[in-house]
């Protein structure tokens, strides 16, 4: 089997069956996967941040309309949206100080809020998700399968 | 000299003061590697110093005043359990207890306060570290989290300098990610 393809931050990624797609390291982020189970086809984006700012800027790096691109793009090659299943993986807080509650940055739990917004707007439901906890992630998608496994060091 | 040149310069003088801080902690030389100075896009900010799921200690603080930013110290995970041997009298297992974790803090603390206050005498002005955050996890998701708020002006000016001594105990890299 062939090494998996890496989707870095802020980038996305369509891919048919035999293919394995990969997001490494994943903290606050979110990675989603969208699997098509009547084309085997998948696609996973790579998220850092959760909603984008004005048209201008690349929808690639937003959750909002990350995810609705990488939906666009799958139902452009053919998919339709009854067959699509929706994975969302990471958005951990894992910089500390020490003796104290606070986390670094709100963004994990943000980008979390966005996904459900978005979810919502577009009628979607989420077949599985592993999201938040104080540990990073990694995450490979295989697409023949549709299978996401996720691991933490 | 170019901006690169200064902002190199300026990395390399708060790496050496955080190195002789580490060195008089641990009772050993420090040595620093010159100063790299990069300009990454997004998609190249996880992987720049470590394969993005490297296991590492993370402290950073975020600079008040002229210098701005973010300073880290990056410790490979060996290099963690020499250190806790040495600090604390303790083992490295898979996550870092609270004195383990107030230890990397404060070893880092040392060594970034060390780097502040060089960069304030060098412009004669305040330069404040905030308490530091930290963690113990993969690299690329430590580095995210650490520059957030830079995240909406990509690409960022990344500056590193590589500490390590001549037992190979300490694997080490010192940060600056400037402010625009």
């Amino acid at each position: 089997m062939s090494a998996p393809q890496a989707v870095e931050v802020g980038c996305q990624q369509v891919a048919g069956a035999g293919t394995r797609l990969s997001a490494r390291g994943v903290g606050s982020c979110l990675v989603v996967s969208v699997w098509d189970r009547a084309r085997r086809e998948g696609g996973l984006a790579h998220l850092p941040l959760p909603r984008r700012p004005d048209p201008g800027a690349p929808a690639e790096r937003f959750v909002d309309s990350g995810l609705e691109l990488l939906l666009e793009r799958l139902r452009a090659q053919g998919s339709r949206l009854e067959n699509l299943e929706v994975h969302a993986v990471g958005a951990a807080e894992i910089l500390r100080r020490p003796g104290e509650p606070g986390v670094r940055t709100p963004l994990a739990s943000s980008n979390i809020a966005a996904l459900e917004v978005t979810l919502e707007r577009l009628r979607l439901t989420l077949a599985g998700a592993d999201v938040g906890g104080d540990r990073a992630r990694n995450v490979l998608f295989e697409i023949e399968t549709g299978t996401l496994s996720v691991t933490t060091l | 000299m170019n901006e690169c040149s200064r902002m190199r310069e300026y990395a390399s003088i708060g790496a050496g003061h955080a190195a002789t801080a580490i060195a008089r902690l641990v009772q050993r030389v420090v040595i620093m590697r010159p100063a790299r100075c990069r300009r990454l896009e997004l998609a190249e900010i996880a992987a720049s110093l470590y394969p993005p799921d490297t296991c590492i200690a993370a402290v950073f603080v975020d600079l008040g005043g002229k210098a701005g930013g973010q300073a880290g110290l990056l410790i490979e995970r060996e290099a963690v359990g020499s250190l806790l041997r040495e600090l604390v009298g303790s083992e490295l297992r898979a996550t870092l207890d609270p004195l383990q974790l107030s230890a990397l803090s404060e070893l880092g603390n040392i060594a970034l306060s060390a780097a502040a206050s060089a960069w304030a005498d060098l412009q004669s002005s305040t330069v404040l570290p905030s308490v530091p955050w930290v963690g113990f996890d993969m690299a690329g998701a430590l580095l995210l989290e650490a520059v957030h708020e830079h995240l909406h002006e990509v690409p960022i000016w990344l500056m590193d300098a590589t500490l390590e001594d001549r037992e190979s105990r300490l694997g080490a890299r010192f940060l600056w990610v400037p402010t625009r």
